[in-house]
């Protein structure tokens, strides 16, 4: 295999609460049951690199545990790097974004964020442009160009930093199918990128061989997942609180267990010659570490054989 | 009529987490106290014939376990109403346990029935050790194992079907020596699965065997599981409840891995009591008409979550005696 | 005494296989079933106003997730009903996820919820609200910036007081929780308790006492008259490395073990605290609560295990 690709993996695993179980023997005979293999971050690590993935991308909500744990980002990433894994990324979320008079507030949200990715060694803020749709769509052409103008702020920020800022539009997000690609265009081409999510952009209704072909160069980085919903009903994108089901219904599925056109979209990655960061996102996996093993499996044998 | 809760909830043979702490002894004590915890005094347990592998873990699946960690039957039954189970109603003994312990004890085919005879009549004076009154058989192995055992041969897999009746007949028999009630089950991959029940009872001596119907595996065998039920319900010593939404499209009840059917859309046979597609309102309903009073063995076959299983085999039971009785208002 | 089961048994916070499940709320529903066939028709339920920011309104622990599926509280409690639960008989608000960005921050936002948990319990007929008093010493460490504990600790008796006048208001009691690893832990709270509202009482939580090195029985006799709440949680832990000051106390950093046990698989002595409790006349809910489980039906059938064999009245 040639190394255009490096794999990460979108860290969905809720709060850890060890840095690293040293009675692990002693600790599972309390329980007898595989809770324990679950519970901290020398062995999520650990199934990281042997599993197959050179990194992990980060998410903001779990920072306050893991800083209480190691104390500063710098701790972190030295212990992953001990594990073999980078830290590739983190999510950041642009609320209120739209909304003018949060302009000042948005940004230095976003920069702080920004700041904390750096000290992680991370390069790619895969950031949600705005709110969801519910309660705050649908958007006017000032909203759209609130939240750009938001986005190219935290860019420029964010390239001065090196590190590249990825639009990842959510498909119940207030930039949604209507506009999502309006937004992409009144963005900064030269510190505004797109972290392309897979599934995301399908739900939305849109079509990814199109979408990908249409703006391959502006492509820093992905959220490679599945779906098996093509095209979402407007009513359901747009109603309160769709990402969780209430009758558990999964909208993302390992890659190759959904219906997406993966190998197709990876002979264009492919043809285009794309070097970087292309990261699992697993969410609503019932167990993440057998969702890792099969999103590695299909990355590797089935997409790899093709480019990699 | 009384709730008996099936230790056939766990399956200890199949890969899941935590799979393999099943055979341990621990696992099991903790189980009876999970019964009892919801409200279940009595227990059916499945059990297959004494082998070195089986005996020798802590699962009370076979008697010589039960004896190894107990004592006796007797002793396992202090136990059991130290921890708040009254009884074993019921043992459950199977021609494909038989079957699959051929392997490992060489018996040659031909003494097939003898071997049965021999794991019923020990599962059976365990049981009236621990003052159950049913055994309840399911008197073939699967037809895709038969259809390997004689390759194909038609006229040997049916002297075979009418041995087990003979065997049944003998078994049923000798049972009522000690007290014990000989029924049997037709599951859907054996050779009086479904409607065949019908032509298999003529072989039967009534007095000495009954028939425990199951609606799961009457209707995946095809049958109308409603129309058996109320035809054998004056009969029955027990009925079992297994729950399932599975149909049988693609024949798996012809192959060697009858319930883990390996091409179709569905491949989950059973389902936790309550959440297959059984019409248990009205198959209770049908019982009671019937004068049925005896136990019913709540079979949650195979849960994927065992306490879970267990507590919804409560729900389940709750809301069928509630239902009822709202019905009679 | 009544006895309920505690909803905490779900932790939603922590890793765990098919935790997934959880935010979803068919989950929820079948929740109440299986409470009610382990034999609990009352609950506690954790106020968690955390679900409300990521949309997870399918997990019923916030005014805001009860009326975006169900209208309204009265609602959701005809819902339980139905559903084999006949009542919520306490309502737990631990609002520690605020303690951050400083102390007007936490106690302003402490302040809401807590109004709001109160309105919550008031809608549901529920007559007991318990406030985890402090956050843990490490998080409180975090926003004091120029302030001292003893400062910390003025805030907390001016929000108790402002909680406690609109307990009144709505009808309902106002207890004061304190796990062991707040700045209230153990014995302190007695005293804490003599400057706040009269109105104000002890959630005496066995474990979390036991874990503070108390004697649970002396600080249920010290606070005979005042006890609003009991949790009955168990534990086998020996806090002997101060680990109440780490970052993440219900997960000793130096030797991993689970702080708070099913119940019955700890060693709390609970018929000498249920000896206790009768003798001193407290006749309030009590609350059994396997927190955080690894193993949720599991815990119901162990809870329902030990109310058939240690609570047995």
């Amino acid at each position: 295999m040639a190394n255009h690709i490096k794999l990460s993996h979108m860290s969905h695993w809720k709060t850890i609460p060890y840095k690293q179980i040293d009675n692990f023997r002693d600790y599972y005979y309390e329980d007898k049951s595989n809770s324990c293999y679950y519970e901290d971050w020398d062995r999520i690590l650990r199934y990281h690199k042997a599993t197959g993935y050179d990194g992990i991308e980060l998410a903001p909500w779990d920072l306050p545990e893991i800083l209480g744990l190691f104390k500063t980002p710098a701790e972190y990433t030295a212990f992953a790097a001990d594990h073999g894994i980078e830290v590739s990324g983190m999510f950041h979320g642009c609320d209120d974004s739209h909304i003018a008079e949060k302009h000042g507030e948005v940004v230095a949200a976003g920069r702080s964020a920004v700041d904390t990715l750096k000290a992680f060694g991370g390069r790619h803020l895969n950031t949600c442009p705005g709110n969801n749709y519910y309660g705050n769509g649908p958007l006017d052409a000032e909203g759209l160009k609130n939240i750009a103008s938001c986005l190219n702020e935290i860019g420029e920020y964010a390239e001065g930093n090196g590190i590249k800022l990825g639009i990842h539009n959510e498909f119940f997000c207030v930039t949604n199918k209507e506009n999502h690609r309006q937004l992409i265009e009144l963005t900064d081409p030269r510190c505004v990128h797109y972290c392309l999510d897979t599934a995301q952009v399908v739900l939305m209704g849109d079509d990814v061989i199109d979408f990908y072909e249409t703006y391959k160069d502006r492509i820093c980085t992905f959220h490679w997942k599945d779906t098996a919903d093509l095209g979402v009903a407007d009513e359901i994108r747009y109603a309160k609180d769709v990402e969780i089901c209430d009758d558990g219904h999964r909208w993302f599925w390992e890659p190759g267990e959904g219906c997406l056109p993966m190998v197709e979209l990876w002979k264009r990655v492919a043809a285009h010659g794309f070097k970087g960061w292309v990261t699992v996102e697993d969410d609503g996996a019932p167990d993440y570490l057998a969702a890792m093993a099969l999103s590695s499996y299909y990355m590797k044998q089935v997409l790899g054989k093709i480019y990699w | 009529m009384k709730a008996v809760a099936s230790y056939g909830i766990v399956n200890a043979d199949t890969s899941g987490p935590g799979a393999f702490l099943r055979a341990a002894k621990w696992y099991w004590d903790e189980l009876t106290d999970m019964f009892a915890a919801a409200g279940f005094t009595s227990v059916m347990i499945p059990m297959v014939p004494n082998t070195e592998n089986v005996s020798r873990n802590g699962a009370p699946i076979c008697t010589a376990s039960v004896k190894t960690r107990f004592g006796s039957p007797a002793g396992y039954l202090r136990y059991l109403n130290e921890k708040g189970i009254e009884s074993v109603e019921a043992i459950g003994i199977s021609a494909q346990s038989m079957y699959n312990s051929l392997f490992e004890t060489g018996l040659p085919i031909e003494r097939f029935f003898d071997g049965f005879y021999d794991y019923a009549m020990d599962a059976a004076e365990a049981l009236a050790e621990l003052k159950g009154s049913t055994l309840l058989a399911s008197p073939t192995p699967g037809i895709g194992f038969l259809m390997e055992q004689f390759r194909g041969d038609e006229a040997k897999i049916e002297d075979f079907r009418k041995s087990s009746a003979e065997c049944m007949n003998r078994i049923g028999e000798a049972v009522r020596g000690l007290g014990v009630n000989l029924s049997i089950r037709n599951e859907y991959w054996t050779l009086m699965r479904g409607a065949l029940i019908e032509e298999y009872m003529k072989l039967l001596d009534p007095e000495k065997v009954s028939f425990a119907p199951d609606p799961a595996h009457l209707f995946i065998a095809g049958a109308d599981y409603m129309d058996i039920i109320r035809k054998y319900a004056g009969q029955a010593k027990t009925v079992c409840f297994t729950d399932t939404k599975f149909r049988d499209e693609q024949e798996a009840y012809r192959t060697i891995s009858p319930e883990f059917p390996q091409d179709g859309a569905a491949q989950r046979v059973y389902w936790d009591l309550g959440f297959g597609d059984m019409d248990f309102d009205g198959i209770y309903a049908a019982l009671k008409e019937s004068g049925f009073d005896g136990p019913v063995l709540l079979d949650s076959r195979y849960s994927l979550d065992i306490p879970k299983g267990i507590l919804r085999m409560r729900t389940f039971w709750n809301r069928l005696e509630k239902n009822y009785a709202g019905k009679e208002i | 005494m009544r006895y309920a089961f505690s909803l905490e048994v779900v932790d939603l916070d922590n890793q765990a296989p098919n935790r997934n499940r959880r935010e979803s709320r068919y989950f929820w529903d079948e929740m109440n079933h299986l409470v009610s066939a382990g034999g609990f028709h009352r609950v506690e339920v954790p106020y968690e106003p955390k679900w409300d920011f990521g949309g997870r309104s399918g997990i019923p622990r916030s005014m805001r997730s009860v009326t975006t599926k169900f209208g309204t509280v009265a609602n959701y409690m005809a819902y339980l009903k139905d559903n084999g639960i006949e009542a919520i008989d306490c309502v737990h608000l631990n609002p520690s996820l605020f303690c951050m960005g400083g102390m007007p921050m936490f106690f302003g936002a402490a302040g809401h919820y807590g109004e709001e948990a109160i309105a919550f319990a008031k809608e549901a007929g529920c007559k007991v609200v318990t406030l985890s008093v402090t956050p843990p010493y490490s998080k409180v460490q975090g926003i004091l910036g120029d302030a001292d504990e003893k400062g910390f600790l003025e805030g907390v008796k001016e929000l108790v007081n402002k909680l406690a006048a609109e307990a009144k208001k709505a009808g309902v009691t106002l207890c004061l929780k304190n796990e062991f690893w707040g700045l209230l832990r153990g014995e302190k709270i007695t005293e804490f308790l003599g400057r706040v509202d009269g109105d104000v009482k002890l959630d005496a939580d066995t474990a979390n006492l036991q874990i503070a090195g108390a004697d649970v029985k002396d600080v249920i006799r010290a606070n005979r008259d005042r006890i609003g709440v009991v949790h009955f949680t168990d534990t086998n832990f020996a806090d002997n490395d101060e680990t109440w000051k780490s970052a993440l106390p219900e997960f000793p950093a130096n030797r991993a073990t689970r702080v708070f046990t099913d119940l019955g698989m700890g060693c709390v002595d609970f018929p000498a605290i249920l000896s206790l409790l009768k003798e001193i006349g407290y006749d309030g809910p009590v609350v059994l609560n396997p927190r955080n489980s690894t193993d949720i039906c599991r815990s119901i059938l162990r809870a329902g295990y030990f109310a058939d064999t240690v609570v047995k009245e």
